[in-house]
């Protein structure tokens, strides 16, 4: 994998379609111009069609013995068109005021019963026919409930007066009524249904000019004879789609976020509220489910031979996106952990929670997190198809050639290797989660997904692939000099989380709270345990487990690029991004960076188990000591913590690193793989 | 310099190449001859590196297609009525482009798409789109383009498919000093007059195997006949029934 050649292949098919000129009106022009439009359309038609209904007479037909009061009550009400009067009931009362209804005569069929009452006259029951419909028939329903309920009050108290007790009594409440959810409802619903298609439709045209279109040009047929991988070649097009999905998402925010804040005060109508932290919150949604569809899209685009074909082929992915973002406007659905894992539909939701309510940062940071280990399945499937000889020069039966092909030995641990293995543990951690939450208790929890997930996949995936285990876990003990390194790294673990934890608090992290809560929940339960218990599960299981995934597979795959930089901070980025949580993330990918660095250097796995090991189980004796010491909150101590760090780090210079390219003792792969030795 | 060693391809069941075998020295023009469907574009995409072959090997310059297809694109400008150029990207714009893929230093590829472009007399339409140019004005910048990283062997199918007789007379000069200069050019034509004017040797394909081989005078001599023409069609009744 060479980046210079993706970013040439990247600026290639991004020129080709800047100078598409359809791509750009597509682009910037519709959404610009579609939300200030569809504010002004709203806010019209509701204010309009709404008048409108208002202002239509409410004709009704009464049947049956009405007393004065009622007729009376009636004729004064506003705008009320007599259809009928008959003093007594028909024959079937309910079908000829569907017959008048059906005929358009009536939107309204009131009959009246009279029904005696013991020593007090009589009352009467009515029956009131409408056809709910049609609106003006709800309306006029809607009317004729006030009326009634006049008329009633208005028998009432004369009832009360001649009881001789005070008309006051009759109403011992009076409401009244402000709606501000029709219009705000509607944009509620709407603006995150046309958000995510304006995202799809952003990238439609140019995933299918890059794919098929390249492929009926015959371009890509020229692009294969050239020295290039198919992971290079899969880049350059899958960045140029995702900078389209996404500029197509931020150029939709944009518009929204002009329309409402320069035509609404304050960026709200009714229940939905548009500010710029909404924007950003939303964008931020946006990304991974951009970075999702662009895969599929490139994916599905290039088994197509045409453009034509290719339109053929991507509608039923629009026609997904469309039924799914269509959940989020379905009344009753609301986004829950489960709906959370539900790739679009979890976007949606969260989007309809912005624009109308408040999102809890955990629910956002799952719906972050799952969007991201789906967008990650996706670039990996785009990667296999993209290998495919069948499907590039348009040979027959491509899915045998796509899903027929056997992984190599070693591919596992390639850097695609590496990303497919965090894309399942991350997406079974997630439903792993879910689906014990609340079912077993906590500790089960935390052991089965650290072992289930983390530590037998970890195993399985090294000796599925051939490779020595030993090597691939740098199972060795230490040098003295590693040994002494690692001893100096635990203060300064604690050091960086303090520093990270003043940090936030300083700078008001969102969700920081939350984050904090959650933890001392966790630290509040496993203290109730037994000691072993605790110490297994929180401290033992993902010392070894995590470690066994993040500080072994994961760094031996991306260690496969020939940079020891990448191998350490792309492990540390996973290993914070399966902490779901935004505060939680940033913490574990920092202290990832060091147990990396220090694993690599020492090329002992036990370097990255003993600090997570120290760190956890610290963590765990500290909730049972109770509150933490007012000395430990000091910007001095954390940085007097992680003087020893930097010793440490001066101490693992001097090691031996694990060469660059061949973490584990696994060879560095041969650069000059073609199309075809690819599979 | 370009070598084929019982290279076969199957499609499921059916066979598209059945163990081709020929080479090509430096220096010489072989035209490989077949009628509409004979193997020759798999035949040549296996040669390219492009397509796996499922048994024998390919050679370029000593890469082999089953173990180092990468560098043989390195080594090979390949050229066939398939590889069209981007229509929204000018000439210039190509070259520079495959020059980056070739990872040609930036200043030598300057040097040298200034050099194609003079070569090639593509000076008036270098910097138009190629989606404006005629059919022989963007055969031209094709040349250039599996030209511009001067490999030492050049697949050429069927190059002069849709030019007048001026742009393919320049087109089969260029090959002819490309020959000169010491490449191994592997070249692919139905035009008999195409194959006399050019090639030093020929291999005959028909339905994915190499029915002959050799300079066109031992060919026509094998087949009983005075001109390739009437030894082509003496081959291909005869397996075709």
């Amino acid at each position: 994998m060479r980046w210079p050649i993706a970013l040439a292949l990247f600026r290639r098919d991004l020129l080709e379609a800047l100078r598409d000129r359809r791509t750009l009106v597509l682009l910037v022009a519709v959404p610009l111009l579609l939300y200030p439009m569809l504010l002004v359309a709203t806010a019209l038609m509701s204010g309009t069609l709404a008048q409108q209904m208002q202002e239509k007479p409410l004709k009704l037909a009464v049947w049956g013995p009405a007393p004065a009061s009622l007729l009376k009550g009636v004729e004064g009400a506003e705008r009320v068109e007599w259809v009928e009067r008959r003093e007594s009931l028909p024959e079937e009362p309910a079908r000829e005021a569907r017959k008048l209804l059906d005929e358009r005569k009536a939107t309204a069929v009131l009959a009246l019963t009279p029904v005696p009452v013991a020593g007090a006259g009589e009352n009467l029951v009515m029956d009131l026919y409408y056809d709910s419909g049609r609106t003006e028939s709800g309306v006029a329903r809607r009317r004729l409930d006030k009326v009634l309920d006049q008329v009633k009050l208005g028998a009432v108290r004369v009832r009360f007066e001649q009881a001789g007790l005070s008309p006051e009594l009759a109403e011992p409440f009076q409401v009244k009524e402000s709606d501000f959810r029709s219009m705000g409802m509607f944009l509620g619903v709407m603006l995150p249904y046309l958000l995510l298609m304006a995202l799809v439709m952003s990238g439609f045209y140019p995933a299918i000019d890059v794919t098929a279109g390249e492929k009926e040009r015959g371009t890509l047929q020229t692009l294969l004879c050239a020295p290039i991988h198919p992971l290079e070649v899969v880049l350059g097009k899958y960045g140029v789609v995702s900078l389209f999905t996404l500029g197509g998402a931020l150029v939709n925010l944009g518009g929204m976020g002009l329309a409402f804040l320069a035509l609404v005060g304050g960026g709200t109508v009714g229940r939905v509220h548009v500010s710029p932290g909404v924007l950003v919150a939303a964008f931020g949604a946006l990304v991974p489910l951009a970075m999702l569809v662009s895969a599929v899209l490139i994916a599905v685009g290039v088994l197509a031979r045409s453009f034509k074909e290719g339109q053929n082929y991507l509608t039923p992915v629009l026609l997904v996106v469309m039924v799914l973002a269509h959940g989020a406007m379905i009344p009753g659905v609301e986004l829950t952990p489960k709906l959370a894992l539900v790739p679009i539909l979890n976007v949606a939701l969260v989007l309809r929670e912005l624009f109308t309510a408040k999102v809890a940062a955990g629910l956002y940071s799952v719906v972050f997190v799952s969007t991201l280990a789906w967008a990650v399945a996706g670039v990996l499937f785009a990667a296999r198809v993209f290998e495919s000889e069948q499907v590039l020069l348009s040979g027959e039966k491509p899915w045998r050639d796509i899903f027929g092909r056997k992984v190599r030995r070693g591919d596992h641990f390639s850097p695609g290797g590496a990303l497919l293995y965090f894309a399942i543990i991350l997406v079974g951690s997630i439903f792993l989660g879910v689906l014990l939450w609340n079912r077993v208790p906590l500790w089960a929890v935390l052991a089965l997904t650290q072992v289930g997930v983390f530590g037998v996949p970890a195993v399985l995936w090294v000796r599925r692939s051939g490779a020595d285990v030993r090597e691939i876990f740098s199972l060795r003990l230490p040098t003295l000099r590693g040994a002494l390194a690692i001893a100096l790294l635990v203060p300064a673990v604690f050091g960086v989380q303090v520093l990270l934890r003043k940090s936030m608090g300083t700078v008001s992290m969102p969700g920081a709270e939350e984050f904090l809560r959650l933890m001392e929940l966790l630290m509040k339960q496993s203290a109730s345990w037994p000691l072993p218990l605790a110490l297994a599960v929180v401290a033992l299981a993902p010392a070894v487990c995590e470690e066994l995934a993040f500080r072994g597979v994961m760094l031996a795959g991306l260690a496969r690029t020939g940079s020891r930089t990448v191998a350490v901070v792309g492990s540390a980025l996973a290993f914070g991004i399966v902490h779901v949580h935004p505060i939680h993330a940033l913490i574990a990918a920092t202290v990832g960076l060091l147990l990396g660095h220090a694993t690599l250097r020492t090329r002992s796995l036990l370097a990255g188990v003993f600090l997570h090991f120290v760190n956890n189980a610290t963590a765990v004796l500290g909730a049972r000591a109770g509150a933490e010491p007012a000395w430990m909150d000091s910007w001095q101590v954390a940085l007097a913590l992680c003087v020893p760090g930097v010793v440490a780090l001066w101490l693992l210079r001097g090691e031996e690193p694990t060469p660059e390219g061949e973490p584990g003792g696994v060879p560095a792969n041969d650069a000059s793989v073609s199309l075809g030795q690819a599979r | 310099m370009i070598e084929a060693r019982k290279l076969t391809k199957h499609y499921g069941g059916a066979t598209a190449v059945r163990e081709a075998s020929f080479s090509v020295a430096a220096g010489e023009v072989v035209g490989l001859l077949g009628p509409n469907g004979a193997g020759k574009t798999t035949l040549l995409r296996m040669l390219a590196g492009v397509l796996t072959p499922s048994e024998g090997e390919g050679l370029v310059d000593g890469a082999s297609t089953a173990t180092d297809a990468f560098r043989i694109k390195q080594r090979l400008g390949f050229l066939s009525g398939d590889t069209a150029l981007s229509q929204r990207l000018t000439p210039r714009e190509v070259l520079t482009f495959f020059g980056q893929l070739h990872q040609l230093e930036p200043a030598h590829l300057k040097r040298r798409t200034d050099e194609l472009i003079a070569q090639f007399e593509m000076g008036a339409f270098a910097d138009k789109p190629c989606g404006t140019l005629s059919a022989g004005q963007k055969q031209r910048a094709n040349v250039a383009r599996a030209f511009l990283h001067d490999p030492p062997a050049l697949i050429l199918d069927e190059p002069t498919t849709a030019l007048d007789v001026l742009s393919g007379r320049f087109l089969l000069d260029a090959i002819r000093t490309a020959r000169d200069a010491g490449k191994a050019i592997l070249f692919s034509t139905h035009v008999m007059g195409e194959v006399d004017y050019l090639c030093d040797r020929v291999v005959l394909l028909h339905q994915g195997q190499v029915l002959d081989q050799g300079p066109i005078p031992e060919v026509c001599a094998r087949a009983g006949v005075r001109t390739l023409t009437e030894a082509f069609l003496h081959y291909l009744p005869s397996r075709s029934a």
